[in-house]
């Protein structure tokens, strides 16, 4: 049983993890104003569903939460109140609260302090007061959460009897009841009324039972109508030490109520009951006190006869109404929900494909087959056909950028209400796709980029107010596909990047040294250096450690860029540029020791031969640099900085394209990370270059330094894929680039 | 994993460590392999496949008892080189070396294992396991089973796979 | 497919975590259960079912067609216009209730339900 259960959970956790993103958009349509009844059902439904899963795990905070924030929107699907700025502000904190409630259930969060659940339940509550319902002050204590499968004691739907609590054993229950022709229409029958009563008693005193059937009102056969009811019943069972109580009784008919006729008679003694009993029979319905509404109880008065449903369905002979006419919501996307893993297998075989296809096309060039014109042309068509199918997978496996972008509101959110700012984040683009893979390795650069861009980037208040500026600033997040790329941008209306004070900053923390002319983009470009912060005051955000260095290194893993623009006293413009996927690579194959590597294409800047007598320089603390076009370079042997295993004596004479022909030349590979720091790979060779599959290392074993994943060429070989940027920053981190300077300066 | 009883995870737990408890009394297959002088035992269920060794492509800052990765139908896995993992020597001029390929149910990570030779298949009582005291320095082995008059060693998988994964302190990465 | 021992169910829910634990409450308690996402859905489910399910639990508040309109909707049918249906909903307020009641609803439970309560439910109108 708990392994189900476990399941269950788990898909009720897939289901948060849509339901908060609906919740969010909805509130985020509300403040558009472009918030339709259905916009505002939605977000209610995703309240709703949340707390209704939650009652069902006996998620008692989650639960009590929900609720409270349910009934508020309720309100505002009532129309009771109105989704003012205010109002929205208190549903989208609550959101968080309610993310993070799910989170702590969960256990991928930290528990959620209680003092901001109740100061959100307390604003909650205050729209509810708002809205007059006056259900506030019983909604939080009052919702019931199920101590997991206890008996349960069904409500009562309104009846009212004042009955006297006497202890007395012994006792007749007589009930009489009185079936509505509705009752049947309703797809209920007497029958089950009557097996209900019968469950009350124990398998042993089931003798005690006494049931008559009343068919007093029953017209002659020919009179007889199908859709009427005409019988009643009375029952007499015994009550009280282990029989039953009038509160059973009454939970039998607690569906009922306003459709069936009922009376519940105690009596002292059995004898007593079954002259009640003769009475009751003979009396018929007039006498009995129905409970039923008046317009019923005149109903019932006209009524024919028998109950039974089945002669219902005889008699008429409609034609069945159409199952969905006119509904005007019922167009919708045609989709289905596929397990990723699925997804992830079509992807991996399309790999296998792929190197497939390129291990053909490599073992026909050796064959020198080439020549043949009509093998070239089929060739040709595979070569199409497994670009079209990847392109297609990768379109499966697409997403539109929304959801990360939709949790950035929160990000400013946050990130403003701590720096005292007031900040509006608007989104642009958000149906742009992106492969998973990538969409999921966003949220953390993105973060990091917002929270900079509020707390760097927009001004205080007061500051926007001397400079003209409305007081709320506004940072906007934008995405769109350039030439098989995703670009997206953060820009912000705040004061632009201070070059001076970020300048200064840099020759305090020793990242330039003091004296040093740079350009204003090369000063822009500094506070990507590691170690950097212009915050003067260690806020809450840059106390978090996380400076724009690692973002850019982050985005760099991506295989993306940054770059920087800033307009002084207008704002910063950030623009990450990313591929559309991080399954495949566009990849420079390099020889190095007998071992083929990727180096990703766009990171390398040129390769070039240089001399090792005029061009490569030692310096004093042993390492090396080359310079190339007058610009000094860390040199890696990355045959050495990989530790690759010496190439066996001669092996080493076969002839590729760029190889180093004769001694005393090296060829170098020259790459680039993002930040503009580059560094001279010396390698054997270049080989090809191809777009590679990326696979994971890490899947099967360790991370690798140097190394990001691998591939698999077309021989079937296990190739790596350099990481580019951890080599460079390695290299120069071991080169002191104030050597380098010395050393341009005599090479110019 | 979620879909999986209990019971499911359990036996694949065994499987994948080697280590069977021993009050089921039940029986297990066994696959027997040398490695130098030794032989070695691991759960038949464990294992995907046996290849010939084909030269793998050498990992940058890999310890010693890591040969290298291979492609297996497009999944990038690492082999463990067993003579240098169990530091013992390898025969000498073996031609027919193999890698046994693994796959560990709780870690859902696959690995290969150089071998010497693979002997055969048996069938051991889970009750006539001895246990191995592990102060003895024998992290690597979960138990010894005599079978005639050879002892044979059973390997903990789930100690290979944890190192090549890198949960112990050699972890080359830095990040 | 079908155990024809069993009694079977629809269950009516947008929410998967509701028809999970309607799921395994009704399937422990020995019912077939058959299930539908939404009332289009369950209207769909329900016309193309064989055997025809004896009982029906459906939520009120769901997209597309919600469960006021799916209890109208199989009242209309002619084929399925004795079946019981059971609302399954957290509005405590009388006014839904007997919206749903003048639709043709058999009988509610309140969420959060309890196993107990789902199958003495079930019992009640399929007796």
């Amino acid at each position: 049983m708990g392994d189900v259960m476990d399941d269950i959970l788990k898909i009720f956790f897939e289901e948060c993890d849509e339901l908060l993103p609906e919740l969010e958009s909805g509130l985020g349509e509300l403040s558009e104003e472009e918030s339709s009844k259905e916009t505002i059902n939605a977000i209610f439904r995703a309240v709703h569903s949340i707390k209704g899963g939650a009652a069902s795990f006996g998620l008692d905070r989650l639960v009590r939460f929900a609720h409270v924030y349910e009934s508020a929107l309720d309100c505002l699907r009532s129309g009771t109140v109105e989704p003012d700025p205010a109002i929205i502000k208190t549903f989208y904190l609550a959101m968080d609260v309610l993310s993070d409630l799910v989170a702590e259930a969960r256990n991928t969060g930290d528990p959620v302090e209680d003092s901001r659940i109740e100061e959100n339940v307390h604003k909650l509550e205050a729209i509810i007061g708002q809205g007059g319902e006056g259900q506030p002050a019983s909604g939080v204590g009052e919702t019931p959460v199920p101590e997991d499968f206890t008996p349960v004691t069904v409500d009562l739907g309104g009846f009212d009897f004042d009955e006297p609590v006497e202890e007395a054993p012994a006792r007749t229950l007589t009930v009489r009841f009185r079936p509505h022709s509705e009752l049947y229409s309703r797809g209920d029958d007497a029958r089950n009324l009557l097996m209900g009563l019968r469950e009350l008693l124990p398998e042993d005193a089931l003798g005690s039972l006494q049931v008559t059937c009343d068919m007093q009102d029953l017209p002659p056969l020919a009179e007889l109508s199908a859709d009427e009811a005409c019988l009643g019943w009375t029952v007499q069972l015994p009550e009280g030490a282990g029989g039953t109580t009038e509160d059973d009784i009454h939970a039998v008919f607690d569906w009922v109520g306003d459709v069936c006729g009922l009376e519940i008679i105690r009596e002292e003694a059995a004898g007593a009951a079954s002259s009640d009993e003769a009475e009751a029979a003979g009396d018929g319905a007039e006498e009995l006190p129905f409970i039923a509404e008046p317009e019923a109880a005149v109903a019932l008065a006209e009524e024919g006869a028998v109950p039974a449903p089945e002669a219902e369905m005889a008699a008429s002979s409609r034609p069945a109404a159409p199952a969905r006419s006119g509904r005007k919501r019922g167009e919708q996307n045609a989709s289905i929900r596929v397990d990723i893993e699925r997804i992830g297998m079509l992807m991996d075989m399309v790999g296998e494909m792929v190197i497939g296809q390129a291990s053909l096309e490599s073992a026909l060039t050796r064959e020198n087959a080439l020549h043949d014109q009509e093998l070239l042309k089929r060739l040709a068509v595979i070569k199409t056909l497994t670009r079209d199918i990847q392109e297609a997978v990768m379109a499966i496996r697409a997403q539109p950028v929304r959801h990360v972008f939709q949790r950035m509101q929160r990000v400013v959110r946050e990130a403003s209400a701590l720096a005292g700012k007031d900040v509006a984040l608007v989104l642009e683009g958000e149906e742009t796709e992106v492969d998973r893979t990538l969409i999921e390795n966003l949220t953390d650069p993105l973060t990091h980029m917002l929270r900079n861009a509020v707390d760097h980037g927009i001004e205080n208040p007061e500051a926007r107010q001397v400079a003209g500026k409305p007081a709320q600033g506004t940072i906007r997040l934008s995405a769109r596909h350039r030439s098989g790329r995703i670009l997206i941008e953060i820009l912000d209306d705040g004061g632009g990047i201070n070059t001076q004070r970020v300048l200064q900053t840099a020759i305090k923390r020793g990242i330039v040294p003091p004296g040093a002319s740079l350009g204003e983009n090369e000063i822009n470009e500094l506070i990507f250096a590691p170690g950097f912060s212009t915050a003067e005051k260690v806020s809450d955000l840059s106390g978090r450690g996380v400076g724009m260095d690692v973002v850019k290194q982050a985005i760099q893993n991506l295989g993306g860029r940054v770059t920087i623009k800033s307009m002084p006293g207008k704002g910063t413009l950030f623009t990450l540029s990313l591929p559309l996927t991080l399954a495949v690579l566009d990849g420079m194959l390099i020889e190095c020791r007998g071992s083929i590597m990727v180096v990703p294409v766009s990171s390398v800047v040129e390769l070039v031969t240089v001399r090792t007598d005029e061009d490569v320089y030692t310096i004093p603390d042993g390492s090396h640099v080359v310079s190339v076009r007058g610009r000094c370079i860390p040199l890696i042997y990355l045959g050495d900085e990989l530790t690759l295993p010496a190439e066996p004596a001669g092996q080493a004479g076969s002839h590729h394209m760029g190889r180093a022909g004769e001694a005393g030349q090296l060829i170098v590979l020259v790459v680039e990370n993002e930040a503009g720091a580059r560094a001279a790979l010396v390698v054997d060779g270049v080989r090809d270059q191809a777009q590679v599959v990326i696979k994971s290392i890490e899947k099967n074993y360790r991370q690798i330094q140097g190394v990001s994943a691998a591939t698999i060429l077309g021989d079937g070989s296990v190739s790596l894929i350099l990481d580019v940027s951890t080599l460079i920053v390695s290299a120069t981190k071991r080169v002191d680039t104030r050597a380098l300077e010395a050393i341009a300066e005599r090479a110019a | 994993m979620e879909f999986m009883s209990s019971d499911d995870t359990k036996q694949r737990n065994g499987q994948a460590d080697g280590q069977v408890s021993a009050s089921t009394g039940g029986r297990e297959q066994m696959i027997i392999f040398t490695v130098g002088e030794q032989r070695y035992c691991i759960p038949i269920l464990s294992i995907k496949e046996i290849r010939e060794f084909e030269d793998p492509t050498y990992l940058p800052h890999c310890p010693p008892y890591v040969e290298g990765a291979i492609n297996i139908r497009g999944n990038i896995v690492t082999v463990v080189n067993l003579a240098n993992y169990l530091d013992t020597a390898p025969q000498p001029d073996n031609e027919r070396r193999v890698v046994v390929i693994i796959e560990d149910g709780g870690q859902r990570a696959t690995c290969g294992l150089l071998v010497d030779s693979v002997i055969g298949i048996t069938e051991i009582a889970l009750d006539e396991i001895q246990p191995i005291s592990v102060d003895g320095g024998a992290a690597e082995l979960s138990g010894l089973v005599s079978i005639g008059e050879c002892v044979i060693r059973i390997l903990r998988l789930d100690a290979v796979l944890g190192r090549l994964l890198g949960d112990d302190a050699i972890t080359a990465a830095a990040g | 497919m079908t155990d024809g021992d069993k009694v079977r169910v629809l269950t009516v829910d947008d929410s998967r975590t509701m028809q999970g634990v309607l799921r395994k409450a009704l399937g422990e308690a020995g019912y077939d259960v058959i299930q539908g996402g939404d009332g289009v859905e369950g209207l769909e489910v329900l016309q193309q079912a064989d055997p025809v399910p004896q009982a029906i639990i459906t939520d009120i508040n769901m997209p597309r067609m919600d469960g006021f309109q799916f209890i109208e909707a199989v009242r209309k049918l002619e084929a399925f216009s004795s079946i019981p249906i059971i609302c399954l909903t957290t509005e405590t307020d009388e006014e839904k209730k007997s919206r749903a009641r003048a639709l043709g609803a058999t009988g509610w439970i309140a969420k959060p339900f309890n196993a107990e309560k789902l199958v003495w439910a079930i019992r009640r109108v399929t007796a």
